[in-house]
């Protein structure tokens, strides 16, 4: 297996960790982030192991710990005639949208049995888009002194991290196909002039959010050496599984 | 016994950060692995944790300040 080595160091492994995935569906950001912060929770207290969450929200506008307002560019008055809220985040990174059509993956991790740092975790992170989008024929990778993941000077992917305990939140939203007019509410990620575009505008709209799930775990796999497997409803935390998650 | 609390070790290789805000004051009891600074870097929210039980004695920091790794930032009395 390829490991690229600047992103790995140091930390050399000799096992494969086995995580757990579990996909929350279409869901509402804040039910959402109270279920990520309960897995937080029971992932530094010992209750279960690494996981992975996936969902798709509603339309909301998030700001992160270095959000500025003046880089919401709607009034509050045409925010809510689109259906879009704005809810502030504990993690890093500026001013970010979520919304149908697009993934937001959140690995729920202890980084440091796979990375040395939280930077390199980022770029770890980074590094699982552009393998997914290469799947896909499509290239896609980095900006210097930008995060997220970028194809053709557009971005793709974002990417923004919080780590408490030594524990991931947050992580990465891969546009497949989001009402692209919603982005216009915002400057993305802070970055004045940077444009965002998705798999269907890059010519693959054939692509299914069950799909994009299920490459990405393999790119993720690969990336940080470990294996993921969804998590048993019977063995689910409680209250985090839902049925109707997309499969 | 005074007790330092450094930036953490796995924040490096960020070009720049900054203490957010403090989530405890001077004066209060703290517990081992509680949370008591938030720090941001480069998309990345980094929460800073008391090493021991303790009282917090002094803030070497300040909020907004810029911040490097293993700068001690405060000071725990335990």
């Amino acid at each position: 297996m390829f490991r690229d080595p600047s992103l790995f160091g140091r930390k050399g492994r000799l096992m494969k960790e086995c995580i757990h995935w579990l996909d929350l569906g279409l869901i509402g950001y804040d039910e959402a982030f109270s279920l990520q912060r309960r897995l937080h929770e029971g992932c530094w207290k010992g209750t279960h192991g690494d996981a992975v969450l996936f969902q798709e929200n509603q339309p909301v506008i998030t700001l992160g710990r270095s959000g500025r307002e003046e880089h919401l560019l709607w009034t509050p008055e045409r925010l809510e005639a689109a259906g879009i809220e704005v809810r502030e985040v504990g993690r890093g990174g500026d001013v970010t949208y979520h919304g149908l059509g697009q993934i937001v993956i959140s690995p729920i991790l202890h980084f440091r049995r796979y990375v040395s740092t939280a930077l390199d975790y980022l770029r770890a992170l980074e590094e699982t888009v552009i393998r997914l989008l290469a799947g896909y024929g499509l290239a896609a990778g980095r900006i210097e002194g930008k995060t997220g993941v970028w194809a053709g000077g557009l971005k793709v992917a974002a990417a923004g991290v919080a780590v408490s305990h030594g524990i991931t939140m947050h992580g990465l939203a891969v546009n497949i196909r989001p009402d692209m007019e919603h982005f216009s509410a915002i400057v993305p990620c802070g970055l004045r002039g940077m444009g965002v575009t998705s798999l269907k505008l890059l010519g693959r709209g054939d692509l299914s959010y069950a799909r994009v799930r299920d490459d990405w775990l393999a790119a993720f796999e690969s990336v940080f050496g470990l294996s993921a497997v969804e998590w048993d409803p019977k063995t689910a935390p409680a209250g985090t599984y839902t049925p109707t998650g997309k499969g | 016994m005074k007790i330092e609390i450094t930036v953490p070790e796995f924040a490096e290789g960020a070009k720049s950060i900054k203490l957010r805000q403090w989530l405890v004051g001077v004066g209060d009891a703290v517990r081992e692995g509680d949370e008591i600074a938030e720090a941001t870097t480069d998309k990345i929210a980094v929460y800073i944790e008391a090493p021991a039980d303790g009282t917090v004695a002094m803030f070497l920091a300040q909020e907004g300040d810029t911040i490097e790794v293993g700068q001690v930032i405060a000071i725990i009395e335990a």
